[in-house]
């Protein structure tokens, strides 16, 4: 079981920009996603072990910083894995700090920034790794055996209705009739994040995808298809964060966090979901991570949105205001979306058609953009980067700012 | 004293003031369907055939209510289509028990629908 999620920090305005991520990891998702297609002779299920090893080697690696500077630790194994004493043992680590932080980003980050700015510890790395291919694991139905579901995925089983996707099924339907969007109006966004992952070699969709391509797939909850929702694959990502008065000289521009924020649905769950697209959230906690990074919506520049489904990114993306209710996906068909447009979103393909790593890989894209290293999708000039993780019940931004090389 | 709160699903205290002391109150059984989705992935391996609907039913008191349409499919239903409770009986591995669902409700509201065409007929 992934341990519980310590409280996130506040989002206190002397906590921003005291840490910066100075290096990053990720395992092969295209390669590995291809062989466990393929499962030929010899072929091993990956174990988070060793997601997380080569994840790690690789962000050290990329930050140029020695082995003995890595002072703490965090890890993430949201679908279970070691403990964080036996993760630091398994890579040669001797941290003074030390934290098993459940798995999803948005908290884990703001912790390891206090823990940071607090002293506990001057570099963190921080190792997420999940297997829920090989684990064959399921996203609605009967709860799996020792796993924690949301309330959502068990209260209403009686009718049936369990399931991640019929989450966004049923805002995707209310959407539909509020504002008179179609089923083609919707395949834009899919399409435009496919083009976004062929820039992208680690991305695992390279195919192109055509309207046709969209509307002929196939249903898995009604309205919405197999290409409105996001891959299924294993994986790890590592970011190393460090003091930020310390990132001087290093290998690469630090990329700052700059502000968080936090809110949770406290009454009427299915209304906020399904018929606010979670608003009051985004706004509440968007307030709180622009106060405390001392910005402003219209500051940003390229918006990383957890995209577990389609109708999902664009609830966030008006939700911040980035188009007005019921006008994101005309934003996304106009270009909008697109490197070079007016505001583009997952650039590295996101999670419907470059990996599913719960966050991070939306928090190791904003960091390579932010270097401006972003190799064959760079936004141009591009200084802050806003990340949305929302959840059916929660929301949590991070701002991130580039800093000085 | 509560608040008066109608709060569904069942929580452990009260979403608005917070205060525990909660009682069962009957509803009119009316309502509206404001979404709807029909699962054709096989979520409960075989234990539910597929295709199969779900509706979001607005009761006429306000709260959100899951079901299941009885009596009609997905393919009829339009925004804020009436409906009313009906109880389908099921079982499962603790007995029997009866399921709330709703039926296309074609009673008093239609009705007034229809007044207010006439009238603007006129």
């Amino acid at each position: 079981m992934a341990a519980p999620q310590p409280k996130m920090p506040p989002s206190a305005a002397e906590l921003s920009c005291k840490a910066a991520i100075v290096g990053v990891g990720e395992t092969d998702f295209a390669a590995d996603y291809r062989a466990w297609r393929a499962r030929g002779p010899g072929f091993e299920a990956p174990e988070v072990e060793g997601l997380a090893a080569c994840a790690f080697e690789r962000a050290l690696e990329d930050s140029g910083l020695a082995r003995s500077e890595i002072d703490g630790l965090s890890v993430s194994f949201l679908y279970g894995g070691p403990t964080a004493p036996e993760v630091a043992q398994m890579l040669g680590l001797k941290p003074r700090y030390m934290i098993d932080n459940g798995g999803i980003m948005a908290g884990p980050l703001p912790v390891a920034c206090a823990a940071v700015a607090s002293g506990e510890c001057d570099t963190i790395a921080m190792v997420y790794a999940v297997t829920p291919r090989s684990l064959a694991r399921k996203f609605g139905g009967e709860p799996m055996a020792g796993t924690a579901a949301p309330p959502s995925y068990y209260y209403f089983h009686p009718w049936g209705w369990s399931s991640q996707a019929a989450h966004w099924a049923y805002i995707w339907r209310y959407y539909q009739n509020e504002f008179g969007a179609t089923e083609a109006d919707l395949g834009a966004v899919a399409i435009q994040l496919r083009n976004n992952a062929i820039m992208n070699s680690n991305a695992i969709m390279q195919t192109p995808l055509s309207i046709e391509d969209y509307l002929a797939s196939r249903y898995i909850v009604r309205p919405l298809r197999l290409l409105d929702l996001c891959l299924v694959n294993d994986g790890g990502v590592c970011l190393i964060v460090r003091r930020a008065d310390r990132t001087r000289h290093l290998r690469h521009a630090p990329v700052l966090v700059a502000g968080w924020g936090e809110s949770k649905v406290r009454s009427k769950k299915m209304h906020t979901l399904v018929r606010e697209r979670l608003a009051p959230q985004i706004q509440e906690a968007g307030d709180q991570a622009f106060s405390m990074a001392g910005m402003g919506v219209s500051h940003v520049q390229h918006f990383e949105c957890y995209d577990a489904a389609t109708i999902h990114l664009i609830g966030q993306f008006e939700g911040f205001g980035f188009a007005a209710p019921g006008e994101g996906l005309e934003f996304c068909k106009a270009g909008g979306m697109a490197v070079g447009g007016r505001m583009p979103v997952n650039t590295a393909g996101g999670m419907l058609s470059g990996a599913y790593m719960h966050g991070w890989n939306h928090v190791a894209e904003i960091t390579k953009q932010l270097r401006h290293e972003a190799t064959g999708r760079q936004i141009e000039g591009v200084e802050i980067s806003l990340f949305s993780l929302a959840q059916t019940d929660q929301v949590h931004p991070i701002l991130f700012k580039r800093g000085v090389a | 004293m509560n608040c008066g709160e109608i709060l569904w699903p069942v929580v452990k205290a009260c979403e608005h003031c917070g205060r525990d002391a909660l009682e069962w109150r009957r509803m009119s059984g009316r309502g509206q369907v404001v979404s709807w989705c029909t699962f054709d992935h096989d979520y409960y391996r075989g234990l539910l055939p597929v295709p199969y609907d779900t509706i979001m039913v607005e009761l006429e008191e306000g709260p959100l209510f899951v079901s299941n349409p009885a009596g009609f499919t997905a393919e009829v239903i339009e925004f804020r289509k009436p409906v009313r409770l009906a109880f389908l009986t099921c079982e499962d591995a603790a007995g029997e028990f009866e399921l709330p669902v709703f039926e296309a409700d074609s009673g008093p509201r239609k009705a007034l629908a229809d007044v207010v065409v006439q009238s603007e007929n006129q």
